[in-house]
C-alpha cells in the first residue's frame, strides 16, 4: 500500500514537472536580469555597461509625475472595464444557457472580437471612430447627436478605448463562465427542481458558487491583461492626447524602446508586477471566501 | 406567477441578447465592408454601406505580399505552442487541483509568470535567444508563446478539476490504475470542455501576439499581426488590404472553433459516478 | 531509494525537453546552412513601405548579376524598425550589415559605436562624382565630430503644397480680393496663409483651409512645432545646448498652430488624430486647399489611383511670420549606413558605394525614392517627370534645418509632442506647457551631462 502511494506522489510530483521546468528554464534569466536592473543606471545606445546606482531609480520612480498619471489611468481603465466585462460575459452565459439553435448561433458570434488580431481591432476602431467620417459620429448625427471628438481629445478618448475593450474581451468572459455552465454537474440542478426552487433562487445559491472558480479566472486574467495593456492603445492613440490614454505599459515602452533607459524601464515593470501580484492576491482569498468545495 | 415572471426574464434576456449581438457584430460587418473597399472610398467624407465593392484588397495580401506564407508561420507556431500549453499545463493543473502538490505557493508562481509586461524582458529574451542560436526560427516564437500560455491553460484547467468530483479519481484509482492512466482515459474526457476552451485561448492568443513574434522572427519566419502591421507606413495607412487581412485572419480560427463547438456543449460522461 | 527515483525522472524530463528544443531549432537551422554556402551574402533591415524599397529590391538583383554577392532584405513594420535595428546593434548579434538609418537616429547610434565611419573608405574608393555628389547640407547631417557616417538615400524635406485649381481661379480671386483687400496668391506670411484657409474652409463643400497632423506620440506634433518656431525665427537650443523654444517666438508660433484648429477651425478637428499618414490622404482627396507635408505629397499628387486632385497640386516654400526671415524647411531623411558590427564591412562600403552612384540614384527616384545626388536634380528626365525637384533645390538654398542632433532626441521629441498636446487640448497655455517643457527639456541635457 506504501508503494502505491509513494508511486502515486512520484507520478503526480513527474506531472507537474514538465510546466515547472519550462517555466524556469525560459523564465529566469529574464526575471534575473530584470531584478539586476532595478539598482542599475543603463542607457542601452550609450554603449556603456550597466552603472551601479543604489536606489537612484526608485527614487526617480517616486519624483514622476507622469508615473503617477499614467498610474491613475491605469487604474481608471481596469476598474471601469473589467468588471462591465465581467458583469456583461455573466449575464451573457446565462442569457445562451439553453439550446435552441438561435442561441447555439449566438454563442458563436460572441466569440468573433476575440478572434480579430489586436493590431487589426485597434485600427478599424480607430477608423470608427474618426470624428471627420467615421461611421460612428456619421450614425450619432442620423439621429440628431454630435459625436464627440473620440481620440482626438482628452475627455472622449479613455471612454472611446474602454468601449472597444469590452466589446473586444466580454466573449473572454463569456466563453470561460460558458464553458465552466457545460461543466457543472447535472445532478444539482436536477435536485433543486425537485426541491422546488424558481429560477432566481437555483442561480443565486447553486449555480454562482459553482460558477466561482471559472469567475475568479476570467477575473485574474482579465485583470492581468487589462492592466498591463498595450498593443490597441499603441496602434490606436499612442498614449495622447494630452497623455489621457497613456496607460503604464506605454509609459514603460516608452522609456524602455523609446529611450532606451533600461534602469528605468525594469523600475516600472516591477511596479506594474507588484501591484498584479497584490491584487491578485486579494481577489484568490476572495474566490477562496466564496467558492463551494 | 412563477410562469409569468420566468416569461419576463426570457424576453428580457433575449432582448439584452439581440443588442449585445448586434453591438458585437456591427464592427466586424464594418471591418468586413471596408476590406472590399478601393481608396477614395474608405477617405469619403461621407461613409457608406453601399458602394462598389473592389476584391484589390484581397488580391494585395495573397498575390503581391504573399500574405499565405504567414498564415503558414502563424497556424505552425500556434498550433504547436498551445499543444504545449495545453499538454503540459493540464498535466500539472490536475496535480496542483487533485493532490495540492506546490500548494498556494506553485500555483500562484505559474501565474505570476504571465504578470510580468513583455516590454521588460524584451532584451534578456533577445539575448537569450541569440545565444541559444534561436533567433529568427520556430523555436523562439513557440517557445516565448507557451510561456505565454501556460500559465492560463494551469489556471483555467485548474477550474475545471475543481468540479470533478474525486470520487471517480479514487475509484479509479482502488481499480489498480496507475495516476497516469487514470488521468488519460477517465479524467481527461470528463474535463473536455476545458480542454476545448483552453486549446480555444491559447491558439487565439497565441495567433494575435505580436510583440516576441515581432522581436523573435525576421527573414524566414513573419506571423499574421506583424504582416498586418506592415501596412502602416512612414507615409501612408492601408485601411484596405490591412481590413482584408483582419478578416481572413479569422478564417482558420472559426473552422477551428466551429469544428469543435460540439464538444464545449454540456451532456458528457457524467454516469460515470453512478 | 524514493529520492534516487525522483531524480532520475527529473533528468529524464530535462532531457525531453532539451530534446525537443533542439531538434526544432536544428529543423529551422537546416535552412540556415545554405546560406553559408554562398560566398558573400549582406544583409539589410529596411521597414515595409520604404520609398527605396522597391529600387532597393531591383537593384539587389542587378549587383548579384554583376557580383555574385547576395542581398537579403528584411522587412519589419515601420513603427518597429528602431528598436530591431538597435536591438540588434546592442546584442552585437552582426545581423545586419548595411542599414538605413533616419537623420533623427544618427547621434544615438554613433555614441553607441554602431555605425563604421565612412571617411577612410570613402578616401580610397570614392563614390562617384565625389566631393561633389551630394549637397553639403544633407552630408553635415550625417557627419558627427568630423566623421561621416552614412550616404544619404532617400530624402523629401517639407513643402508647402496648394491647390492650383482654387488659388488661380479667377473667380475665387475677385471674391478674395473684395473680402481681403489684396491679390490672393500662394500665402508667404502665417497671416496670408490664416487668410487664405479661412477663405477656403467650407465645411458645406467638404473643403477645410488645412490640413494638419496634431498627434501626440506621432512624428509630425514636434516637426510642426519646431517649423513653427523657426519660422517664428525661434531656435530649440542656444550654443550650449540650453533649451531656448520656450521664447516669444516659440509660445507665437505654437499659438497660432494651436489657433488654427481651436480658434479659427481651418483645419478638421480629427487633426488631433492624424499622423503624417493620415492628413496626407486628407488633401490627395481634395479635401483640404492648403497643406504643409513630405515631397512624396508632390508626386503622389499626380498618381490618380491616390489623388483625386491629379493636375492640380503646386508647390511653393514655407511661409514665415514675417519677411525679416527666411523661408526654412525640415529635412530628416534616409541615409545608407554600414553597421559596426557586420563581418563584410569592404563588401558592405562596396554595395553602398555602388547603391549611391548617378544611374542607381537616377532609377530609385525614377522608382518613388527623392533621390539625393545633385545629379539626380539636376538630370532633365528626372526634372520632366517629377518637376518638384526644383522646388526642393530652392527649399535646400532657402533654409533647411534638421532637428536637434543629440541622442536625446527621442526624449525631447517626447516633452515637446506632449507640450503640444496639452495646449491644444486647452489644459495649458502655450506659455506654461512651454516653460514646463524647457524644464524637463533641461533636465534631461543636465541628466546627460551636456553642462558640465
Amino acid at each position: 500500500m506504501s508503494l502505491a502511494v509513494s508511486n502515486q506522489k512520484r507520478a503526480v510530483i513527474l506531472m507537474v514537472f514538465p510546466a515547472v521546468i519550462f517555466l524556469l528554464a525560459i523564465g529566469i534569466y529574464p526575471l534575473l536580469h530584470s531584478f539586476y536592473l532595478l539598482f542599475n543606471d543603463w542607457i542601452l545606445t550609450s554603449g556603456m555597461p550597466p552603472r551601479f546606482n543604489n536606489f537612484a531609480n526608485f527614487v526617480q520612480l517616486i519624483k514622476d509625475d507622469r508615473f503617477y498619471s499614467s498610474l491613475l489611468t491605469t487604474i481608471r481603465f481596469t476598474a471601469t472595464a473589467v468588471p462591465i466585462e465581467l458583469g456583461l460575459g455573466l449575464l451573457l452565459t446565462l442569457a445562451v444557457a439553453k439550446d435552441t439553435p438561435f442561441k447555439k448561433t449566438c454563442r458563436s458570434i460572441l466569440l468573433i472580437p476575440m478572434m480579430i488580431t489586436p493590431v487589426v481591432v485597434g485600427l478599424m476602431w480607430k477608423y470608427m471612430y474618426n470624428p471627420s467620417n467615421g461611421i460612428i459620429n456619421y450614425m450619432l448625427s442620423k439621429i440628431g447627436i454630435e459625436g464627440p471628438i473620440w481620440l482626438g481629445e482628452p475627455k472622449p478618448a479613455l471612454p472611446a478605448i474602454i468601449i472597444m475593450d469590452i466589446w473586444q474581451w466580454t466573449p473572454f468572459v463569456f466563453l470561460i463562465l460558458s464553458a465552466g455552465m457545460t461543466s457543472l454537474p447535472k445532478e444539482v440542478f436536477e435536485a433543486s427542481k425537485v426541491d422546488g426552487t424558481n429560477k432566481f433562487q437555483n442561480f443565486r445559491y447553486i449555480t454562482l458558487p459553482l460558477l466561482v472558480p471559472f469567475i475568479l479566472v476570467a477575473l485574474l486574467m482579465r485583470f492581468i491583461d487589462t492592466f498591463k495593456i498595450f498593443d490597441t492603445i499603441f496602434v490606436m492613440t499612442k498614449g495622447g492626447p494630452a497623455n489621457a490614454t497613456e496607460v503604464l505599459s506605454l509609459y514603460t515602452y516608452k522609456v524602455g524602446l523609446n529611450f532606451f533607459d533600461m534602469g528605468y524601464a525594469a523600475t516600472l515593470s516591477y511596479v506594474i508586477l507588484i501591484i498584479i501580484t497584490v491584487c491578485t492576491q486579494q481577489f484568490i482569498k476572495l474566490g477562496k471566501n466564496n467558492a463551494e468545495f | 406567477m412563477r410562469n409569468s415572471k420566468e416569461t419576463i426574464s426570457e424576453v428580457l434576456s433575449n432582448i439584452l441578447l439581440i443588442l449585445i449581438v448586434i453591438f458585437v457584430l456591427f464592427p466586424f460587418i464594418w471591418i468586413f465592408l471596408t476590406s472590399f473597399k478601393d481608396r477614395f472610398e474608405i477617405a469619403s467624407a461621407i461613409p457608406r454601406f453601399l458602394f462598389k465593392p473592389t476584391f484589390e484588397n484581397y488580391k494585395q495580401i495573397f498575390l503581391v505580399d504573399g500574405f499565405l506564407q504567414f498564415f503558414k508561420d502563424s497556424i505552425i507556431i500556434a498550433v504547436i505552442s498551445t499543444s504545449f500549453a495545453v499538454f503540459f499545463g493540464s498535466m500539472a493543473a490536475f496535480s496542483i487541483t487533485k493532490y495540492r502538490v506546490g500548494g498556494n505557493f506553485l500555483s500562484f508562481w505559474i501565474l505570476s509568470m504571465r504578470m510580468f509586461p513583455p516590454i521588460a524582458i524584451i532584451i534578456p529574451v533577445y539575448i537569450l535567444m541569440i545565444r541559444l542560436n534561436l533567433l529568427d526560427t520556430y523555436a523562439a516564437v513557440v517557445i516565448m508563446h507557451t510561456l505565454v500560455n501556460m500559465p492560463f491553460a494551469v489556471w483555467l484547467m485548474n477550474g475545471f478539476y475543481q468540479e470533478v468530483p474525486t470520487e471517480i479519481h479514487e475509484s479509479a484509482m482502488i481499480d489498480g490504475c496507475s495516476v497516469f492512466r487514470s488521468f488519460f482515459t477517465i479524467i481527461f474526457p470528463v474535463v473536455k470542455p476545458g480542454i476545448i476552451a483552453t486549446s480555444i485561448f491559447c491558439l487565439i492568443t497565441s495567433w494575435n501576439e505580436f510583440l516576441f513574434s515581432l522581436i523573435l522572427s525576421g527573414r524566414r519566419i513573419t506571423t499574421l499581426p506583424v504582416a498586418t502591421a506592415f501596412y502602416v507606413t512612414d507615409r501612408d495607412i492601408l485601411w484596405g488590404p490591412m481590413a482584408a487581412v483582419g478578416v481572413t485572419a479569422m478564417v482558420p480560427i472559426i473552422i477551428f472553433t466551429i469544428l469543435i463547438q460540439k464538444h464545449l456543449v454540456r451532456g458528457l460522461t457524467y454516469g460515470a459516478v453512478k | 531509494m524514493k529520492k534516487n527515483y525522483r531524480v532520475r525522472w527529473m533528468v529524464l524530463i530535462l532531457i525531453m525537453i532539451f530534446f525537443i528544443i533542439s531538434s526544432v531549432s536544428v529543423f529551422a537551422e537546416g535552412q540556415k546552412e545554405d546560406q553559408e554556402k554562398q560566398p558573400v551574402v549582406l544583409r539589410t533591415l529596411i521597414f515595409k513601405g520604404f520609398a527605396r524599397g522597391p529600387s532597393l529590391a531591383k537593384q539587389a538583383e542587378k549587383y548579384k548579376e554583376i557580383t555574385g554577392v547576395t542581398v537579403e532584405v528584411e522587412e519589419v513594420p515601420f513603427g518597429q524598425l528602431h528598436e530591431k535595428m538597435i536591438l540588434d546593434f546592442t546584442s552585437k548579434a552582426g545581423n545586419y550589415d548595411f542599414v538605413i538609418g533616419l537623420t533623427d537616429w544618427v547621434t544615438e547610434m554613433v555614441r553607441g559605436k554602431y555605425l563604421m565611419p565612412l571617411n577612410d573608405m570613402i578616401a580610397k574608393d570614392p563614390i562617384e562624382g565625389w566631393p561633389n555628389a551630394y549637397p553639403q547640407g544633407l552630408l553635415d547631417f550625417q557627419t558627427v565630430d568630423g566623421k561621416l557616417y552614412g550616404v544619404p538615400c532617400h530624402d523629401g524635406p517639407i513643402m508647402f503644397y496648394y491647390r492650383k485649381d482654387l488659388l488661380e481661379n479667377p473667380a475665387e480671386k475677385k471674391k478674395f480680393k473684395a473680402e481681403y483687400g489684396y491679390d490672393l496668391v500662394p500665402p508667404k506670411t502665417w497671416d496670408q496663409f490664416l487668410d487664405v484657409s479661412r477663405f477656403f474652409n467650407r465645411p458645406e463643400e467638404n473643403l477645410s483651409g488645412t490640413v494638419i497632423a496634431a498627434k501626440q506620440g506621432g512624428q509630425q506634433l514636434a516637426y510642426d512645432f519646431f517649423l513653427m518656431l523657426w519660422s517664428f525665427g525661434g531656435d530649440v537650443f542656444d550654443k550650449s545646448y540650453r533649451p531656448i523654444f520656450n521664447s516669444d517666438a516659440g509660445v507665437k508660433g505654437l499659438q497660432y498652430y494651436v489657433d488654427l484648429r481651436n480658434k479659427w477651425e481651418v483645419t478638421p478637428k480629427a487633426s488631433t488624430t492624424f499622423d503624417e499618414t493620415e492628413n496626407g490622404p486628407v488633401y490627395l482627396n481634395g479635401n483640404a486647399a492648403l497643406m504643409w507635408h513630405w515631397s512624396h505629397i508632390a508626386s503622389w499628387a499626380e498618381m490618380p489611383d491616390r489623388s483625386k486632385i491629379v493636375g492640380n497640386n503646386a508647390y511653393t516654400l514655407m511661409p514665415v511670420a514675417n519677411s525679416s526671415i527666411k523661408p526654412t524647411t525640415l529635412s530628416v531623411y534616409w541615409f545608407f549606413a554600414i553597421s559596426e558590427s557586420s563581418k563584410n564591412k569592404a563588401e558592405t562600403y562596396k554595395l553602398i558605394k555602388w547603391l549611391s552612384n548617378i544611374e542607381n540614384d537616377k532609377e530609385a527616384s525614377q522608382m518613388g525614392t527623392v533621390g539625393c545626388r545633385l545629379s539626380t536634380y539636376n538630370d532633365p528626365e528626372i526634372l520632366k517627370q517629377f518637376p518638384f525637384y526644383k522646388n526642393i533645390e530652392a527649399s535646400l538654398a532657402s533654409a533647411v534645418k534638421t532637428t536637434p542632433q543629440i541622442p536625446q532626441y527621442a526624449q525631447v521629441d517626447d516633452i515637446i509632442g506632449v507640450a503640444c498636446s496639452k495646449v491644444i487640448a486647452n489644459e495649458m497655455s502655450a506659455k506654461e506647457a512651454l516653460d514646463d517643457a524647457a524644464k524637463r527639456v533641461e533636465e534631461v541635457m543636465r541628466k546627460a551631462g551636456y553642462y558640465d
